[in-house]
């Protein structure tokens, strides 16, 4: 599902250069759950914005689903990142001004889904995620591990088949955190989708098929 | 704290700078408009007291009844008091004397002397030269034309004055040759004239003696006082060099007037029978100051308005700065910062900021300053100033910077408390505030209605705070539709498949503490279309105001009733092609209605038949003074008889009954080509049977038609008086008028009798062919016993007068004294009885603003006079339309009279050195209104970029491409600013609806004549929202492009704000 060659990307020039990754490569199978851990500033999410085409890299290449990522144009990228990859993000990611339901349905706007397919679809993985009764309310009246579930409806309304987590029970307390990893777990298997889950939870790796360990940039063995 | 205010300061330099720019502008416009109500109000008095007329600024002392030999003496005495009056102001001074009256040769007429050095400036030289002055031999004179067209004196002709009338009279007759004629400039200069500089007033008195009077024969002073003449006036005047004037010598000088009446009365007492000091300087500074309060007041409005503009913007700038630091102020709460370490510290960033803001502020309030005073209509009003710093200027700015950088800390203190509130709490002071908007925009709005129509001083609290507050609260008020209007609209959005539009406008419609910026970005859009329709207004109004008090597009007023000479000249500086009427426009005596003091009722007499082209001024809707004027036209043309030019060949023929040695007196009335007419004496003829030819006592100008004539016989009867009282002793009497030419079509004469109690009978008027020649043949019965008392006098005119004159009669007329269209005015011009029918209403009659006026057709007017026995000429002014420079000139330069184009007094108006502060500051608020509103979009989409960073990079996340994004924004920020500034732009076309016509006030100050009419420039309206509108959609392209640039993938990890 996921091809990564020699992904190398560099911040910055002369003494102050940071080597974010070095020649990065691995692949990730169809409906395989990897953890990449790693210590902070070691390159995660680095990585996950080159798999998902948020970022470019100074060498190497991302295949996704057999996509050559870095060879797409920013119209490549945003439908790339509108069919096939979803984000769940530490911060949650809601748009403030929109309710529960709404931000679901972002994704499905986003594709011109029909109005009764999109409100069927976002009522349907609001109770996926155990938040059905909250379509109305608004990120700011939700706590964090409600705002997480809704983070994680929205990447799961566009069917996508890569779904990419940044940290995403960083901002959670333990048990908040396990319910949410439980809830990725249980959607990577129920929905055949693919995850890449950067964390530091031993949870979320215990969880995980396979953990990818990062250090200084560069894929420990 | 100072190192973490610092620090702070340093790293958000950029916001704080932003900051520190809006302060700055808000102070600036302070400065300026400070500098607009005080130096520039300054240069404006100065300009203003250089224009002024001599007869408002002059000081005049009168002294009546005085011997000839203390002349000299009391004179010096009166320039001693007059002069110290003005004693700053370097007076040049000048004196007239006039002497008693002095009866000509014939004993019937008078005449009198008068010298000095005050004459020659008040008079234009019209032939020969001003008289040499000397004690000896036969004394110089210069006499107005009048005087010389009728006593017919020539240059080089002797005249002799013989004894003065009165008791104590000298009775030594004066000779003197007549070497000079003049015409009095203007009417201000003659005001002591005994015959106010008019030359002839038939029916002089002095109360106990009514004569004919001519003069004054101007001699020299030396002759004057040689001739031993009482001094029955002096005037002596203190002209003061304006250019040395400032406000407080001019108050010093009104000061001592005070006191000069009693000072000259001390030192000419027991010489002189009554004295006076006099001066138009009291009222003129204070009709300069209601000038200089008036436009005060409004820009007072305009700064007033600025001020809340700015301080909107401060606060929404205060609030932006502290959402900003919303984080790093929870964090140090929780490290302990108390509330008031919290103040402190921005408290001594406030006041860092505004001390910044003031040193930008003042040098460039300074240039703005003097830049607005280059501007092309400041310049002409003499108001050009280089940049001037004064210690007004500095505190101004200093306290308004102060007092905005302040707004900064109000909203930190209130964004640490506004979380305690409730939300229903909010909602009912939300509730509670609106409420009191309503009443206050109410309250402000009923104050304005109800100002006194008078004029003030003193600036009006009224006049400057209500249009702020209603403004105000009814942005406040109409900004609450705009978020109704987003949510509406994302409503029907929800119901669409696309992400852009939805997204965009729920972000706009749940866009978070907006209501600052909402007020701000409306209220700027408000004031700026607002100012703009204001000035318009205002424009409109000094127009309107100009047109009524001119009434026409030029006016030529004359010191005295015009001449057969005056119209000719009229006619060749106006040309053929112009349209111009002579113009009556004389008090009138209403039945038994005075007017209120100083404002009698005036009459106002033009050509109605050219009404339309002529007059000036609003009227109903729906009519217009084409057809006013033809209700009020005369139906039949005045007719005639042509007369050769210098009346040449005119016989009168005449029979008196038998026994009888009569002689007869015609006085012609005489129409020339341009319908003017005048009478013209000639001497008495023997009724002797035969023809004598008539010797005319005045010019008669080619062309001219005899349209009247009246016949006064006087002489023997024939019969005892003392005879048998109960017998009538009539006798028939013929007149006959031979004038050379056959003349064509011959209209119908009537002959009546000039007096109401008459010995005439059974008068009878008829023209026919007399050989080659036209015949006027008047006869009538006389009653000779009643003949041998009264003479008789007989008018023959061809002129047909309806029994009561049409006539527009103002709507203060009708208010006065209760007329009605339809009813009668028994009214008398001149004393002379006139007929009045009320056939129309205007609202104000031209030339008469807010005056109980009536006005009617001159032709009418003049026939209805000749009927009433006044032959005399009452017209004393020319009226033309659409007068092309050239003839504006010709006019000015023939020296008739003053003359005054309607477009010199709206350009007075609108840029006199008093009026032209108030358009340049409405110019200066639509400016900064514009400038407010776009730092208010700009404030408000910058704040969102940083607050909105990490929404960008999560919608490019989920698939939203670049274009999208932006179109996002530009939907999102779009649909906020436009509907407020069109919400705006209502509120302020409805305030300039609601309140502009009750901001324009006159040039005093009083409720202006006629009222302001709403004037909206709907192109430059229109032009304005669609610029403010295009240039804030640019800054939201070029702001949202930055964002949409700016966002990436770090921004995902940011928290939401």
């Amino acid at each position: 599902m996921v091809a990564v060659r020699g992904l190398s990307r560099t911040y910055g020039n002369g003494p102050a250069t940071v080597h974010a990754l070095r020649e990065v490569s691995f692949d990730v199978a169809p409906g395989e759950m990897v953890a990449v851990v790693g210590r902070s500033g070691s390159g995660k999410t680095t990585l996950l914005n080159l798999v998902g085409g948020l970022d470019r890299p100074d060498a190497g290449t991302v295949r996704v689903d057999g996509t050559d990522v870095t060879a797409l144009d920013d119209q490549g990228l945003s439908r790339l990142r509108r069919d096939t990859i979803s984000y769940v993000f530490q911060t949650f990611g809601l748009i403030p001004a929109l309710t529960a339901g709404e931000n679901v349905g972002v994704p499905l706007r986003l594709r011109r889904t029909p109005v009764a397919e999109r409100e069927q679809r976002v009522a349907l993985l609001l109770d996926l995620v155990g938040m059905r009764g909250h379509e109305l309310q608004r990120p700011s009246e939700l706590s964090g591990g409600q705002q997480q579930r809704v983070g994680i409806a929205r990447a799961l309304a566009g069917s996508p088949r890569l779904l990419l987590a940044d940290e995403p029970t960083g901002q959670l307390d333990a048990e908040t955190g396990l319910a949410v990893m439980a809830l990725i777990r249980a959607i990577v298997e129920s929905e055949g989708v693919t995850a890449v889950v950067a964390t530091h939870d031993p949870v979320m790796m215990s969880l995980a098929d396979r953990v990818l360990t990062i250090a200084d940039g560069q894929v420990q063995a | 704290m100072l190192a973490l205010v610092a620090r702070r300061a340093l790293v958000q330099r950029r916001v704080l700078a932003a900051v520190v720019v809006l302060v700055a502008a808000a102070a600036t416009l302070l400065g300026v408009c400070t500098l607009l109500l005080s130096a520039t109000q300054d240069r404006a008095f100065h300009a203003e007291v250089q224009r002024s007329q001599a007869d408002d600024v002059d000081v005049t002392a009168y002294v009546v009844g005085l011997a000839g030999s203390d002349l000299a003496d009391v004179r010096q005495q009166a320039r001693d008091v007059v002069g110290g009056v003005l004693t700053p102001l370097h007076p040049r001074l000048t004196s007239i004397a006039t002497a008693r009256m002095r009866r000509l040769e014939d004993a019937h007429r008078l005449a009198y002397l008068a010298s000095g050095d005050g004459i020659a400036p008040e008079a234009e030289l019209t032939s020969g030269r001003w008289p040499h002055d000397a004690a000896s031999g036969r004394p110089e004179a210069a006499i107005p034309d009048s005087t010389a067209r009728l006593l017919r004196l020539h240059l080089g002709e002797r005249v002799v004055l013989g004894q003065e009338i009165g008791l104590d009279g000298a009775d030594n007759p004066v000779d003197v040759v007549v070497v000079g004629t003049f015409r009095p400039r203007d009417q201000a200069g003659w005001q002591g004239d005994p015959l106010s500089g008019q030359g002839f007033d038939a029916t002089y008195s002095d109360g106990s003696v009514t004569a004919p009077a001519y003069g004054p024969f101007v001699v020299g002073d030396a002759a004057f006082v040689a001739t031993g003449s009482s001094v029955t006036g002096l005037r002596v005047t203190a002209h003061p060099t304006l250019s040395l004037a400032t406000r407080s010598s001019l108050a010093r000088a009104v000061g001592k007037l005070g006191h000069a009446d009693a000072l000259l009365s001390s030192r000419a007492a027991g010489r002189a029978r009554i004295t006076r000091v006099a001066s138009n300087l009291p009222d003129t500074l204070s009709r300069i100051q209601a000038q200089q309060a008036t436009t005060r007041g409004t820009v007072l409005v305009l700064l007033v308005l600025s001020l809340a503009l700015s301080l909107a913007a401060a606060l929404l700038a205060g609030w932006l700065l502290a959402s900003i630091r919303d984080d790093e102020r929870a964090l140090l709460v929780s490290f302990g910062l108390s509330r008031r370490q919290q103040m402190s510290a921005a408290l001594v960033e406030a006041l860092a900021l505004a001390v910044a803001a003031t040193l930008v502020a003042i040098p460039v309030a300074a240039l703005v300053h003097a830049r607005l005073t280059h501007l092309p209509r400041l310049r002409a009003a003499g108001l050009t100033q280089s940049p001037t710093i004064t210690w007004g200027l500095v505190l101004t700015v200093l306290a308004g910077a102060v007092a905005l950088a302040l707004a900064l800390v109000v909203t930190v203190q209130d964004s640490s408390t506004a979380s305690d509130r409730s939300s229903r709490r909010r909602a009912a002071e939300r509730s509670g505030m609106g409420a009191l908007l309503v009443g206050v925009a109410a309250v402000g709005w009923w104050q304005l209605r109800t100002q006194p129509p008078t004029s003030t001083v003193h600036g009006d609290v009224t006049l400057t705070a209500a249009p702020v507050l209603c403004l105000a609260a009814v942005t406040v008020l109409a900004v609450q539709v705009v978020p109704l209007l987003l949510a509406g609209a994302a409503r029907v959005g929800d119901r669409s498949r696309g992400l852009v539009v939805p997204l965009a406008m729920q972000q706009a419609a749940r866009r978070p503490h907006v209501g600052t910026a909402m007020v701000l970005i409306a209220a700027a859009a408000a004031a700026s279309v607002f100012g703009l329709a204001l000035q318009t207004t205002w424009g409109r109004s000094q127009d309107d105001q100009a047109d009524l008090r001119v009434g026409t597009d030029l006016s030529l007023a004359l010191l005295a009733p015009a001449g057969p000479q005056d119209s000719i000249a009229v006619a060749a500086a106006t040309g053929p092609a112009a349209t111009v009427s002579p113009v009556v426009d004389t008090p009138l005596a209403l039945g038994s209605y005075l007017g209120d003091p100083g404002s009698p009722p005036m009459l106002v007499a033009v050509d109605t038949r050219h009404a339309g082209e002529l007059l000036r001024g609003r009227v109903d809707a729906g009519t217009d003074w084409s057809s006013i004027g033809r209700r009020l036209a005369p139906h039949a043309p005045a007719g005639g008889i042509p007369l050769p030019a210098d009346g040449t060949g005119v016989e009168l023929t005449g029979r008196a009954p038998a026994g009888a040695s009569i002689t007869v007196t015609p006085t012609a009335v005489v129409q020339d080509a341009s319908g003017f007419r005048s009478s013209v004496a000639a001497t008495s003829l023997p009724m002797d049977g035969r023809a004598h030819p008539v010797d005319w006592l005045g010019p008669i100008v080619g062309g001219a038609r005899l349209v009247a004539v009246r016949l006064d016989l006087d002489g023997d009867p024939g019969i005892d008086p003392r005879g048998d009282p109960g017998q009538v002793q009539t006798g028939e009497m013929s007149v006959k008028l031979r004038l050379p030419g056959r003349g064509g079509a011959r209209p119908s004469w009537r002959l009546l009798s000039a007096r109401s109690d008459s010995p005439v009978r059974d008068a009878t008027a008829s023209v026919g062919a007399d050989g080659d020649g036209t015949a006027l043949t008047a006869t009538a019965g006389i009653d000779l016993g009643f003949f041998v008392y009264t003479g008789a006098s007989l008018l023959a005119t061809a002129l047909p007068t309806p029994t009561e004159l049409p006539v527009a009669v103002s709507q203060d007329l009708l208010d006065a004294i209760g007329a009605k269209v339809g009813g009668r005015l028994a009214a008398s011009v001149q004393e002379a009885p006139v007929p009045l029918r009320v056939v129309a209403v205007v609202p104000n009659v031209p030339s008469a603003p807010g005056r109980v006026a009536v006005l009617l057709d001159a032709d009418l007017l003049s026939r209805a006079l000749v009927d009433a026995g006044r032959l005399d000429p009452v017209v004393n002014g020319w009226w033309v339309s659409k007068p092309s420079p050239g003839v504006v000139h010709a006019l000015r330069e023939s020296s008739l009279g003053q003359v005054t184009t309607r477009h010199e007094v709206a350009a007075q108006l609108r840029h006199g050195p008093l009026r032209a502060t108030v358009p340049t500051a409405l110019l200066t608020l639509v400016v900064a209104a514009a400038v407010m509103l776009v730092a208010g979009v700009g404030l408000v989409l910058s704040a969102d970029r940083q607050r909105r960073s990490a929404d960008v990079a999560r919608l490019r996340a989920l698939g939203l491409t670049r274009q999208d994004a932006r179109r996002v924004l530009l939907v999102e920020h779009g649909s906020f600013v436009v509907p407020l500034v069109l919400v705006g732009a209502l509120v302020g076309l409805v305030a300039a609806l609601a309140l502009g016509p009750h901001l324009v006030r006159s040039e005093v100050g009083a409720a202006p004549v006629p009222s302001a009419v709403v004037t909206v420039p709907w192109a430059a309206e229109a032009l304005l929202v669609g610029g403010l509108l295009a240039f804030s959609l640019v800054l939201v392209a070029v702001l949202a492009a930055v964002q949409i640039r700016r966002s990436g993938p770090a921004d995902l990890r940011a928290g939401d704000l």
